[in-house]
């Protein structure tokens, strides 16, 4: 471009144009190369992020801490209330945790008349938003931990209270989290007193839309909702927020985890959960399955 | 001439720096993407704005780099966004400005109503191409809130970074824009 003096007047917007319709070009390659060859465009993609990310870190960390400085300053103006509140709440929490602790006590002796097998627990790692997607069209954000902290593609975001999202992309030190509200989102959940199995589905507003249900009037506002853990993505039981009905009367999940304020989020990592995905045949005949108690064979 | 290319060359690098900072804001984790009201697409009214008032600095290979680069890290479909800003900066480069009133009210109209139209373009292809598409409601909330924040970018460049109405020189030399 900088060499533009030398060219006569006359040919410049020639050439010029032929450089429009160039660019314009390789701009619509690239985007069917996206479309064509996903998996491995969005590979390209995390990688160059990754080398960007370390650059965006310590800028974005002052303007956090600013905001937080915001926050805390506006929760200066009514600590003494906030602290009536808290003691209010202690004192409500010490009643729960006796209830708590007795029930543990319960429970623990009604397992050991059982004999339940317990699902391998999850480790998690606790990572730092970097940066959320910016965009209006689409709901994730960046993690600065990945695959060198043993993270893979599908492991499952949380924060303190409940399901945050998954991670779609990775790379060896960030990792892209799509969130529950992402039009791209669709998992597999459970409706708790009731029992009913259905689609979280994202509708990148920040209640989504919970769809396929058996029955729609089994359902209430207020239910709990976890993940089912069908489809192998998602781990069982992990709470992701509380049924509730919009305008329209459709079922929607309020999300128990708290977008607006998404600093930390652990990314569960599976520990030894074995995948059985076909009978062991080279131990005999393949028996046919036993009616009872099935779903609890996948944890052996 | 010799001048000239200094001068292009320190406001190209101006130029970039305040795109690379424009599509920097909306990446910052404010959460301000979960509210109805969405970031609106400040790389773009400033290429547009940048390019009415100085064609020669902000040039092509520049305004492809940078918002190739927003394309990446925004999570968006890759170049496609990036083709209808080249779009956009070639329809309105070198394009008069004016001092006057209704001068920039047709200003602010003609960047709005393009803006719409790329994102229905954008809309379009998505729709043809099979990937997902965003909904109306949320293109309309995004058209909006960038209309609205077109004249602050225009003010900001104004009063901050000192690009005003184009130089006679930029004028003279109309090799700026394809005609």
């Amino acid at each position: 471009m900088a060499s533009h003096s030398d060219i006569t007047p006359e040919f410049w917007p020639v050439i010029r144009r032929i450089m429009v319709v160039g660019l314009c070009i390789v701009m619509l390659a690239i985007f069917a190369l996206w479309r064509i060859n996903n998996p491995r465009a969005e590979r390209m993609r995390m990688a160059l992020v990754d080398k960007i990310t370390p650059a965006i870190e310590w800028t974005v960390t002052p303007v956090t801490a600013f905001g937080r400085l915001l926050d805390d300053f506006q929760s200066y103006n009514r600590v003494y209330q906030q602290n009536q509140e808290l003691r209010r709440e202690l004192q409500r929490m010490r009643g729960w945790r006796e209830a708590a602790l007795q029930l543990e006590q319960k429970n623990a002796q009604l397992r050991a008349l059982n004999n339940v097998k317990l699902s391998p627990h999850l480790s998690f790692v606790t990572g730092e938003m970097l940066t959320d997607s910016g965009s209006p069209f689409s709901q994730s954000g960046l993690v600065n931990i990945g695959r060198q902290d043993g993270i893979v593609d599908g492991s499952v975001a949380i924060d303190g209270a409940g399901v945050v999202g998954r991670v779609v992309g990775l790379g060896e030190k960030s990792a892209r989290i799509v969130f529950l509200t992402d039009t791209n989102s669709q998992v597999p959940v459970l409706v708790l007193p009731s029992g009913q199995k259905g689609i979280l589905t994202g509708d990148n507003s920040l209640v989504p839309l919970l769809q396929f249900l058996e029955d729609q009037d089994a359902i209430r506002p207020g239910d709990r909702v976890v993940t089912s853990g069908d489809g192998g993505v998602f781990p069982a039981d992990l709470l992701i927020g509380q049924v509730a009905t919009d305008a329209d009367q459709r079922a929607r999940v309020r999300l128990a985890a708290e977008y607006s304020r998404l600093d930390f989020v652990r990314l569960l990592r599976p520990v030894g959960a074995l995948d059985q995905t076909d009978p062991g045949g080279l131990v005999g005949n393949i028996l046919s399955p036993i009616p009872y108690n099935t779903d609890r064979q996948r944890d052996q | 001439m010799q001048i000239d290319q200094w001068r292009n060359m320190r406001e190209g690098t101006i130029y970039v720096v305040v795109a690379v900072l424009s599509f920097y804001l909306n990446l910052l984790p404010l959460g301000t993407s979960f509210t109805k009201l969405s970031m609106p697409d400040l790389l773009y009214c400033a290429t547009v704005a940048w390019v009415m008032r100085r064609p020669s600095s902000a040039n092509l290979a520049l305004v492809a780099a940078v918002s190739l680069l927003a394309d990446i890290l925004l999570a968006r479909p890759l170049g496609l966004w990036t083709f209808f800003i080249l779009l956009s900066s070639e329809y309105f480069r070198g394009r008069e400005t004016g001092k006057g009133i209704q001068m920039r009210l047709i200003e602010w109209l003609s960047v709005s109503v393009v803006f719409g139209l790329m994102l229905l373009g954008q809309a379009l292809v998505l729709k043809v191409s099979l990937s997902p598409t965003p909904s109306f409601q949320a293109m309309t909330w995004h058209v909006m809130t960038t209309v609205a924040a077109y004249p602050l970018v225009v003010s900001f460049l104004y009063w901050v970074i000192g690009i005003r109405a184009p130089l006679p020189a930029d004028k003279s030399r109309s090799i700026g824009r394809v005609t």
